[in-house]
């Protein structure tokens, strides 16, 4: 066990503790974004900052990932602490005042107007997403790319992910919303409801035709007319889509 | 497992204040302990802090829990990490259970006392499913050290020597007597302009000079058996079959190249494709002083492929070199632009090449002596006389593509194409792991593209190959064999070909079901008529303890409404719903299930008996199953079951079936509130008897 503490509390904590999740423990909230207790912590959103006091002087460190160590003294709310976290705030109320969450944030630590004001904004690059579709879903189909301030979260070359299992664990541990889920997939045929037919053009001959549904009466029709021409013929396409919709049906 | 060997223990979250806010955990804990089977009943600040796991694992050995049952927040994010410090302290991970009594109680329901009621049926119907729990094993496989490649063209020869290379035996299936394909008929490539013959020569040579490489010509498969990993494939080849074995499948069985009959005059003598332009060229010279070469692109994508664009480029500056007086005519719409196929167009130029372009409102009309083309240009009517048309035709889906394509499961595109599988929503169809697309049977490419996949199809397959064990720790459905009757309605059913006829002992077939290739969607589990098949960690015993758990509460008067949520959609939205705090009624519970195909009428008829007034059910919407048609099969049974109930006198209003989307929380919460209205409405249901 590690003595350490934590606004004058001295606090006993399990070795490798962080000191966000030794203060949690002992019901001292310190505010962040991006952190999760199901994920490896990050230390993105540097709200979390807390005063370390130390042989030169106190510092700020990211309490997320920063380790309890023997003896420290932490201060979780000090004047070093506000100031840092209002600015924090306040560079994120430059492209996010419009977000709930952002702006309660502000009003909690009396963040007024920002001094810039940047285009909007509703991806904070917490990186929440992108770690949850890592480490919770073992899929990786995003990532965070580019750098400065041409970073942001995005599949691949900006393409449609082709491995993303659409399970939307992004979406639900977005803080702002920032994730919907859109459809971008190819049109996809849905042969058995009732409120959907879809027509689609014969790669030959243009003409139009309906899958499933109304295949009896191309049945009927095909009967009719015999197989006149070689191949690739208007007739011969239809047989191989009535076989094909109908062993898929 | 009865209860009374149970032993389990209860953390009830607190989330920091996040959950001690919205319900009475106090109150929660004291009547956790008192259901049955458990031991232990612990609030917890953090339960999923290192502090918290660290706690969780010290009581299972300490208590020697053999349950653990965690309230707090949403399986889908934090299950895992449970799970993990569960199997650490020696505790099987399917043995664990989570309720979830943040995101779809606490965030929810806005008044204190209700959302603590409604939390304590919540972990009422945990603990009694997590009685019935039973531990998960994982599934291993053996991967066949060898691999099958399917066609005998530049793709198939390249990816065979690629795999060999690896140090893998491999197998060359070809159709015909001769292996090559289709490059074998071409006259020479490009960029190089190397000879179409020579090269795939060379091919040819390496394979046959390769130990590790068998060639079957001649031969055709007839059946795929096996799973993934381990397939069996019948092949036919002179005259009898043979089973081979191969851990990985390579598909490379190329492209046909279309016959636009009566497309722009073709059909006639003088009216060929650039396929048989190769041909001819192959054969001997070409006697045509006047050719009008016509570029097309087919359909309403009327965008012209790169490949039979450099085809026709290509052949048009060979044919004005080998012979210069010669009059070489391109009539296009649309060229490409870009880096190869500029530096071609000019150099077709510089040799004499003349371009005409037409618009493709007024296509080049072929007359028997001359074609009449509208330039765009200068606006006018060109008469072109001709000695020879040529037709840029890309290239089509072989027509034998879909015997392929139900033999080993591969969705087809629209043209008949397998396209790369799109796993995210596999409405269609599926492909197995261990099956790799490479050349033309997966859209149409020149041959340096081909090789390329090819390479890119011998490097997945080699790793595949080289991963020795295939392994699944997925929940799998499995057939208790003495109550199956060998219907093979199970067998219909799967979208996945999991299930299997076997000849069991006796008159009676057997089905049995592949654990590698079940994705645990539930659907064979609720279309078995004599109910053989159960789904492990969603077994009917588990499913319909949490059913009576949920209804056996008091009620205060309201309704009881149960909701069972594919965990896709309706579940994730119900958590999404619960992170943006939007409220609805709280005599409603939830139970997940992994697809709407999993939907029982028999648990629906269960829950009206049991005294439940309404039930929603939430499925994905039409066409986006995970599992291909679960949503479809729900909707027909639940059709069904309506009528049935019609008949009965039930009324069906108290029975839906809904489509949702996973990120629409605010419609997923109008649903349930209209539903609850609509059940307050109607009050109680009179109990069916």
């Amino acid at each position: 066990m590690i003595n350490i503490t934590i606004d004058g509390r001295q606090l006993q904590v399990a070795e490798g503790t962080n000191i966000l999740e030794a203060a949690r423990e002992n019901d001292i909230e310190i505010p962040t974004l991006c952190y999760h207790e199901a994920l490896e912590p990050f230390g993105a959103c540097r709200l979390c900052v807390v005063e370390l006091e130390g042989p030169r002087g106190s510092r700020l460190v990211a309490s997320c990932v920063y380790p309890c160590e023997e003896g420290a003294v932490v201060h979780t709310n000090s004047e070093m602490v506000q100031r840092s976290r209002r600015t924090t705030v306040e560079l994120l109320m430059t492209f996010a005042s419009h977000i709930p969450l952002i702006q309660d944030l502000a009003a909690k630590m009396g963040v007024g107007e920002p001094r810039v004001r940047l285009e909007p904004n509703d991806c904070i690059l917490c990186g929440l997403c992108v770690r949850a579709c890592q480490e919770i879903v073992g899929v990786r189909a995003i990532s965070v790319i580019n750098r400065g301030i041409e970073k942001k979260v995005k599949p691949p070359f900006e393409v449609a992910s082709s491995i993303c299992v659409g399970c939307t664990t992004c979406v639900f541990v977005c803080p702002t919303g920032a994730i919907t889920l859109d459809d971008v997939g190819r049109p996809r045929p849905a042969h058995k409801w009732r409120s959907e037919f879809e027509s689609r053009t014969c790669r030959v001959c243009g003409d139009h035709y309906l899958v499933s549904e109304s295949v009896s009466d191309y049945r009927a029709l095909l009967a009719e007319e015999k197989l006149s021409q070689p191949e690739g013929g208007r007739q011969g396409y239809l047989i191989e889509t009535y076989h094909r919709s109908v062993s898929r049906g | 497992m009865d209860e009374s060997a149970a032993r389990i223990g209860i953390f009830v979250c607190d989330c920091g204040h996040k959950i001690a806010d919205f319900i009475d955990s106090e109150v929660l804990v004291r009547n956790a302990a008192a259901f049955p089977g458990v031991v232990l009943a612990r609030r917890e600040r953090y339960s999923c802090s290192k502090a918290g796991l660290k706690r969780i694992q010290a009581a299972i050995a300490e208590q020697g829990l053999n349950r653990v049952v965690v309230a707090g927040c949403t399986p889908r994010t934090h299950e895992p990490l449970f799970r993990k410090a569960c199997e650490e302290a020696g505790l099987n991970g399917a043995l664990f259970e989570m309720v979830n009594i943040r995101e779809q109680c606490a965030w929810v329901h806005g008044d204190r006392t209700q959302a603590t009621n409604k939390a304590i049926a919540l972990v009422r119907m945990g603990v009694a499913r997590a009685v019935l729990l039973e531990p998960g094993e994982v599934i291993e496989a053996y991967v066949t050290p060898a691999v099958l490649v399917i066609g005998g063209g530049t793709a198939g020869l390249t990816a065979a020597l690629a795999v060999a290379s690896g140090g893998v035996p491999v197998t060359v299936v070809e159709r015909e007597n001769e292996l090559g394909g289709l490059v074998s008929k071409l006259h020479s490539l490009y960029p190089t302009g190397r000879g179409a013959q020579e090269f795939i020569a060379g091919r040819i040579e390496a394979v046959q000079n390769t130990p590790a490489i068998t060639v079957l010509t001649g031969a055709h498969i007839t059946a795929v058996d096996g799973s993934p990993g381990d397939y069996h494939v019948t092949v036919w080849h002179n005259g009898h079959q043979s089973i081979l074995d191969a851990g990985a499948i390579i598909v490379a069985t190329g492209a046909q190249p279309s016959r636009p009959w009566g497309l722009f005059g073709y059909g006639r003598p003088r009216v060929i494709t650039q396929f048989e332009l190769e041909n001819l060229l192959n054969t001997g010279g070409i006697a045509a002083r006047d050719i009008v070469m016509i570029l097309y692109g087919r359909g309403e994508q009327s965008h012209l492929d790169g490949l039979s664009c450099m085809t026709a480029l290509k052949n048009a500056i060979l044919l004005k070199k080998a012979c210069p007086e010669r009059r070489v005519t391109i009539a296009f719409s649309d060229l490409p632009a870009g880096e190869p196929y500029v530096n071609w167009i000019k150099e077709a130029r510089q040799s004499g090449v003349s371009f005409i372009r037409y618009s493709p409102d007024r296509k080049p009309q072929v007359g028997s002596e001359a074609i009449e083309v509208y330039d765009v240009l200068t606006a006018t009517d060109v008469e072109i006389p001709y000695d020879l048309v040529v037709l840029s035709m890309t290239l089509v889906a072989r027509a034998d593509a879909s015997v392929l394509a139900n033999l080993l499961h591969l969705p087809q595109d629209d043209s008949g194409f397998f396209p790369d599988v799109y796993t995210r929503l596999k409405p269609r169809d599926y492909a197995d792991d261990g099956i790799y697309i490479c050349g033309c049977a997966h859209y149409p490419v020149a041959t340096a593209e081909s090789m390329f996949q090819a390479y890119n199809a011998a490097s997945r397959a080699l790793r595949y190959v080289a991963s020795r064990t295939v392994s699944s720790q997925a929940a799998v459905a499995v057939v208790d064999e003495r109550l199956c009757t060998g219907c093979g309605t199970c067998v219909e059913t799967c979208s996945f070909a999991a299930v299997a006829m076997e000849k069991g002992e006796g008159v009676l077939n057997r089905s049995r079901i592949n654990p590698l290739r079940c994705v645990g969607c539930g659907n064979c589990v609720v279309a078995c008529p004599s109910k053989a098949i159960t789904l492990q960690s969603s077994t009917d015993q588990q499913i319909m303890a949490q059913i009576s758990a949920a209804l056996a509460g008091p009620t205060d008067g309201k309704p009881r409404i149960l909701g069972f949520l594919c965990q896709w959609s309706g579940y994730a939205a119900a958590d999404l719903a619960g992170a943006r705090h939007l409220l609805y009624p709280a005599n409603v519970r939830f139970i997940r299930v992994r697809c709407s195909a999993r939907f029982d009428p028999y648990h629906i008829l269960w829950a009206l008996l049991n005294g439940a007034d309404g039930i929603l059910l939430a499925a994905c919407e039409p066409g986006e199953c995970h599992y291909v048609l679960g949503n479809q099969y729900a909707e027909e049974r639940i059709e069904n079951l309506q009528q049935m109930l019609a008949v009965a006198g039930f009324d069906t209003r108290r029975l839906r079936l809904g489509w949702f989307k996973p990120d629409d929380a605010e419609g997923f919460v109008s649903e349930v509130n209209a539903f609850a209205d609509q059940i307050e409405k109607l009050g109680l249901a009179q109990h069916i008897s």
